[in-house]
């Protein structure tokens, strides 16, 4: 069966585009860190704060994002409301996890700024960054 | 350091306790303690009320597997993602 369409690197894209602050989780994340798996979709944690709230949604819009139930998306009233909001995209699924089992927001916060140490980082010391090239 | 570490969830048998096993078995820092971490994690976990069990497995890894892994781990992460983009296409 042939697998449905996915684009993580368009979803990444978008994100950034709108400087959505967020973790990929999930087994996007595992591909990532070197599992040898395969997947359709793309899993985010993303900061919940209220202007990253906005931007998220900014992002959602740009990529025709919409529930994957058929209900109507609201994100500010789904966000939040079920541990984990499914949607579908222009570029393939993609799930919204505001706060994994096990964690907590505020470390979550602390990892995004790591994150982007790391980026940064990279970029010093090897002269390119983790954006992903098409 | 030493006090913190007494006062802890494995104090009791570190105070006093040196091992006469060499540097490996002594804790982190240099501390002197000589409670494993497996032996704190356990205090910690009956204190909540829980045990851990261990089993003795054999150890047998998976060279193909771990060569596999090891390629994996040579390619920068946006290759990774190529990778398996590629892969899901075949």
């Amino acid at each position: 069966m042939a697998r449905p369409p996915f684009d993580p690197i368009a979803v990444l894209q978008a994100l950034d585009a709108e400087g959505v602050r967020y973790i990929v989780v999930g087994a996007l994340g595992r591909v990532i860190q070197g599992s040898p798996e395969l997947t359709d979709g793309i899993d985010i944690v993303p900061s919940m704060k209220d202007e990253n709230r906005r931007r998220l949604g900014a992002a959602l819009e740009e990529l025709k994002a919409r529930r994957a139930d058929g209900k109507p998306l609201k994100l500010e009233r789904d966000l939040g409301r079920q541990p984990m909001l499914e949607l579908r995209t222009t570029a393939g699924e993609l799930k919204l996890v505001p706060e994994p089992v096990g964690t907590r927001q505020q470390d979550l916060e602390i990892l995004q700024t790591t994150r982007r140490l790391i980026e940064l980082d990279h970029q010093r010391t090897r002269g390119r960054g983790l954006s992903i090239e098409r | 350091m030493e006090g913190r570490w007494s006062g802890g969830a494995g104090g009791t048998a570190a105070a006093g306790c040196r091992p006469e096993g060499g540097s490996a078995a002594v804790g982190p820092g240099g501390s002197g303690r000589c409670t494993s971490l497996l032996e704190t994690l356990r205090e910690i976990l009956r204190a909540c009320g829980y045990d851990l069990e261990t089993n003795l497995e054999p150890y047998e890894p998976d060279k193909r597997q771990d060569a596999q892994l090891d390629k994996t781990l040579q390619r920068a992460p946006q290759e990774r993602l190529q990778a398996m983009l590629r892969a899901r296409q075949r």
